[in-house]
């Protein structure tokens, strides 16, 4: 009988990762632990992460009724909802024609939209708002979800994945008379499963995010988004840190969860489809 | 030539939608959206049909304030229907939201602004004339409000609702437990203030002696009490003037060197806001009136354990008594759909605001005895109701003739350059990484330029 | 020659409705503002005073002080980002990479900060980064050292703060994409330079390292791309500050558009800024014929 050999560098290793990982994610720690607690605690070292006086007052506070918090909730999800169906459909599309069509100028096409990437939007923000304006889209919804939906960067994106696919499968199709739609429904979207999640959580996470769209181009407290929403309280009276970390807590969790469900994919997406700009 | 320009700007903005515009319609103005505002609107359309409708931004900031429920409820007594809302206080650096959206022709009906902020605004020319409106309908409006009129080059922009004075608040339950003299209805100089001051700090025990937020007109509020401007008489910068590195210096000071009051690292690290005061470990605060009508009456929104004294701003000694001054008031967008009704309405509230938030009347119609009458029976007894502040106090620091008014703000060329230069380059004085006079001469060069660009620009 | 005619037809109606909307929301709103470049435009509300300037923006860029700041601290701020957030990424997909236990939740570790909110997050850092009551700084002071940095709140490291707050945000995505290349070295290459005597370091530097080169390309290229683009930790950090020690160029043009209310000027910057972007991106487009295998 040989006894099992005890794996002492892979346990060293392990822990080495583990304290490193916890360092990274020590905001997070914080933040929650803080937001359960009374000023003067926040501000105790050494640190107690678990709080000596447990509150959650920070929390109700939150939740009264000069703010619309759960207003901003459904909002942001209905956005980012609206975002993510609408985008699948014209970047799908958009993404085919360049990976897997013949037409002319498409080079010269692609480069103008790949372009676009590059522009600083922070210098768009006024004719920006004068089009929007004039669209009537201004303080709605659609001010944030359709300039999203024709999202530059996942074009580009798909298309190099589609064009990772092999042209047999797809040519395949062509010879037995199947038109391009039924190819990339049939064909192709199925083979791109990564990358069309990957392109579903990272519109959920840059659409939750986002601040200065929202704070820009939406005027009325009730159709706020999230991201702005928190910031309203940080102004007026001195900073009440309890409430802003309840607050951080209250935005981060719901992206945590979804990614702590959905990492595999989120990996995976990023492997395969190469999230490489 | 600007008119070609015009046109294409438009044109190329207008172009784009077109071209645009049919394929969009069938998923642009959202079903959800839209729906839901119809029905409000709906619905409150029968219960206030008779109702003149107003729409006003408030700050977040005020989202909670009993006032705005009492300038609802006025707007309703006199058959308007106040629609109240809430934009995000723009935080230094951010593009101003409420400008933007007034350019680009969102409708509201009238704006409330503190005259010092208003210059872009009027630069951007988004605020009706109402001098031109109050001239077509023969309304005399300088007898109601003369001077405090809010005009640019005499345009009048603004009507003035109040006219807000600095005060000294003092925590006198704190200054009494330290058996420290309590701050003086004449004479109270800075020197007094310092001495004060420096007797109540406590560092053991966490006690400020003073408490001034970080705002960027403290930075030069000295040298304009020592009758010295930020402009030269021919509009140009005069920060060369030595005073102002002494004002600064001043200010700084009262943290760094005299610690008396949490210091610029402090204050920002520790994210101190401006209402440090309240917390009940500080001595005494220089600050506004606004902040005696925010703090001090409700107790059940702000509650404390102290009780709260005043006292006139303290000034230089060998000078003449001053004070800051800044005068705020409703004003009426160029992309307001009912001007008419927004101007009678912007005039209204202006003419009441103060007896609505027991504030200092921006009027010149008032007789002497309506006047004191005001003040007496109104004012006074609003703030003098827990006991504390005195009315001798009030007239002392509030409404003492004696004293000279400053504007608390330069309201000029490139005041929004001003406000930003003063902003970053003195934290490099107050975090001790440059001296007071090269900061100052970097703010006179940059702000030179400033003004010099604005002009040519002409 | 029918089909072909047939499919080009159908190409334009797939990107059609793509095609429109980058219109309006993308092309309309650059050309407007490469027009808006060469005007004196402040306020668009107001165009009576508004007339074209010509090259004069682009001519008060190039001997503007503040302008010049930007650029350099923009290019510090690469200088840093770029090589730390390369090394840190890789550092760590290595180490993932070996035989440990729990990977996955190590990895979700590591990845987390790119997912959160950095609005939210901002305050947290500047209460840990606090000079004097600081978690940081007490941890170094018990550390031993006397004179801990004043992070953010000094010109001599508030620049480099707000690098590492950022290679601490971006790393867990240019960490997952080392992982998954490093995934997909070939095992037999490693094990023949083992057995033809290698140690471990040289196997990495002579095997390993040349076959993620695509991939260290691309997270170059991405991470040069980021650190000029992004300025959202700073923003809510420092907004510039102090002095204008992290004064970026994005900063510095919301500065100049919206609080000097100069939109003419800022557009200019903005070209500016685009230019540079465009270049690392041809730059990228060449090398990638290069070095992809």
């Amino acid at each position: 009988m040989k006894a099992k050999k005890i794996p002492y560098k892979k346990i060293l290793l392990t822990a080495v990762m583990l304290v490193i990982g916890i360092v990274n994610i020590f905001p997070f720690i914080f933040t929650l632990s803080a937001s359960f607690k009374p000023l003067n605690e926040i501000f105790a070292y050494p640190v107690k992460l678990i709080p000596e006086t447990f509150i959650v007052s920070n929390y109700r506070a939150l939740f009264s009724e000069e703010f619309s918090f759960v207003r901003w909730y459904m909002n942001t999800i209905l956005r980012v909802t609206l975002t993510i169906v609408l985008k699948f459909g014209v970047v799908s599309l958009t993404a085919y024609a360049f990976a897997k069509m013949r037409f002319r100028f498409k080079n010269v096409v692609f480069l103008i939209f790949l372009s676009s990437l590059m522009i600083p939007q922070e210098a768009m923000i006024i004719p920006k708002y004068v089009i929007f304006k004039n669209i009537g889209i201004t303080n709605t919804i659609w001010s944030l979800v359709l300039p999203n939906m024709f999202d530059v960067f996942f074009v580009f994106m798909l298309r190099q994945f589609f064009l990772s696919i092999p042209r047999d499968l797809s040519e395949a199709g062509i010879i037995d008379g199947c038109s391009h739609l039924k190819i990339m429904k049939e064909i192709v979207l199925p083979l791109s499963k990564p990358a069309l999640i990957t392109m579903v959580l990272f519109t959920f996470i840059w659409g939750w995010n986002d601040y200065m769209n929202p704070y820009i181009f939406i005027t009325d407290t009730s159709k706020q988004m999230l991201s702005v929403g928190i910031k309203l309280f940080q102004v007026g009276y001195a900073a009440d840190y309890g409430m802003q970390m309840a607050a951080a807590v209250l935005v981060l969790l719901p992206v945590l969860i979804v990614f702590l469900f959905a990492q595999k994919y989120f990996v995976e997406g990023v492997a395969t489809s190469g999230m490489k700009g | 030539m600007k008119k070609l320009l015009s046109n294409l700007l438009v044109m190329g903005m207008v172009l784009s939608l077109v071209a645009c515009g049919s394929p969009e319609a069938p998923e642009s103005p959202g079903a959800t959206e839209a729906g839901a505002g119809q029905q409000e609107t709906e619905g409150a359309a029968k219960e206030t049909s008779d109702f003149i409708k107003i729409r006003m931004p408030i700050p977040a900031s005020s989202v909670g304030a009993e006032e705005n429920q009492i300038l609802k409820d006025f707007a309703r007594e006199h058959g308007y229907e106040l629609e109240q809302i809430v934009l995000p206080d723009p935080e230094a650096g951010q593009p101003d939201k409420m400008l933007i959206s007034l350019m680009a022709g969102d409708e509201f009906d009238v704006v409330y602004s503190a005259m010092s902020n208003l210059k872009p605004y009027y630069d951007a020319g988004v605020i009706e004339d109402l001098g031109a409106m109050a001239k077509a309908r023969g309304d005399d409006i300088e007898s109601i409000f003369g001077d405090y009129l809010m005009a640019f080059n005499d345009d009048v922009v603004g009507f003035p609702n109040q006219v807000d004075r600095a005060i000294t608040m003092y925590n006198k339950t704190l200054l009494e437990e330290k058996g420290v003299p309590l701050p003086t209805m004449e004479n109270w100089t800075w020197d007094k203030y310092i001495e004060t001051a420096k007797q109540v700090r406590d560092k053991e025990a966490d006690i400020w002696g003073s408490f001034m937020p970080t705002w960027v007109h403290y930075i030069y509020m000295l040298a304009m009490q020592k009758e010295v401007d930020v402009y030269t008489p021919e509009g140009k910068s005069n920060l060369d003037d030595p005073v102002f590195v002494e004002a600064m210096e001043f200010y700084y000071g009262l943290g760094n060197d005299l610690d008396i009051q949490p210091n610029y690292l402090l204050h920002t690290s520790k994210n101190m806001g401006h209402d440090g005061f309240m917390r009940g470990n500080v001595g005494m605060t220089v600050i506004g009136n606004w902040a005696l009508s925010a703090w001090v009456i409700d107790l059940e929104k702000n509650p404390r354990d102290f009780e709260i004294g005043i006292a006139p701003m303290p000034y230089p000694e060998g000078y003449q008594p001053s004070t800051s001054v800044v005068v705020g008031g409703y004003w009426v967008p160029t992309t307001s759909k009912n001007k008419e009704a927004s101007y009678d309405f912007a005039k209204l509230l202006a003419k009441n605001y103060y007896k609505l938030a027991s504030r200092i009347p921006a009027r010149i119609d008032l007789t002497e005895a309506e006047k004191s009458d005001y003040i007496q029976n109104v004012f006074a007894p609003v703030y003098t109701a827990n006991d504390e502040i005195t009315t001798e106090q009030i007239m002392a620091s509030l409404f003492n003739e004696k004293t000279r008014p400053f504007s608390e703000k330069p309201v000029g060329a490139a005041a929004a350059e001003i406000k930003t230069m003063f902003a970053n380059e003195s934290q490099l004085y107050a975090l001790g990484e440059a001296s007071a006079e090269e900061v100052m001469a970097r703010i006179h060069k940059g702000i030179e330029e400033a003004i010099e660009t604005e002009l040519s620009n002409r | 020659m029918k089909s072909k005619r047939r499919e080009e037809r159908q190409a334009w109606l797939f990107i059609a409705p793509y095609t429109v909307g980058f219109g309006v929301f993308y092309l309309a709103p650059a050309l407007i503002s490469l027009l808006v470049s060469t005007t004196n435009l402040k306020y668009v509300s107001k165009f009576d005073n508004v007339a074209f300037v010509g090259l004069r923006n682009y001519l008060e860029m190039l001997g503007d002080k503040d302008f010049w700041n930007a650029v350099q601290n923009s290019l510090t701020f690469t200088l840093m980002y770029v090589p730390l957030i390369m090394v840190i990424g890789l550092v760590l997909a290595v180490l993932i990479n070996q035989n440990i236990y729990g990977r996955n939740v190590v990895r979700t570790f590591f990845f987390m900060p790119y997912v959160s909110n950095m609005v939210a997050i901002a305050i947290v850092w500047s209460l840990l980064l606090d000079p004097m009551d600081g978690v940081v700084n007490k941890l170094l002071m018990s550390l031993g050292m006397t004179n801990p940095p004043m992070w953010l709140m000094s010109t001599k490291t508030s620049l480099l703060s707000v690098v590492l707050i950022s290679v601490w945000q971006g790393v867990g995505l240019q960490f997952v994409t080392y992982l998954a290349a490093l995934q997909g070295v070939p095992g037999e290459l490693k094990e023949a330079a083992a057995i033809d005597g290698a140690n471990r370091w040289q196997v990495f530097t002579h095997v390993t390292l040349p076959s993620i080169a695509p991939t260290s390309f691309l997270v170059l290229i991405t991470s040069i791309i980021v650190s000029f683009k992004n300025f959202t930790i700073i923003q809510v950090m420092t907004d510039g500050g102090p002095g204008t020690s992290t004064t970026i160029l994005p900063l510095s043009i919301i500065k100049a558009g919206f609080a000097s209310f100069r939109l003419g000027y800022a557009s200019a910057q903005a070209m500016f800024l685009f230019l540079i972007m465009m270049t690392v991106t041809v730059i990228q487009w060449r090398g990638q014929k290069k070095i992809v295998y």
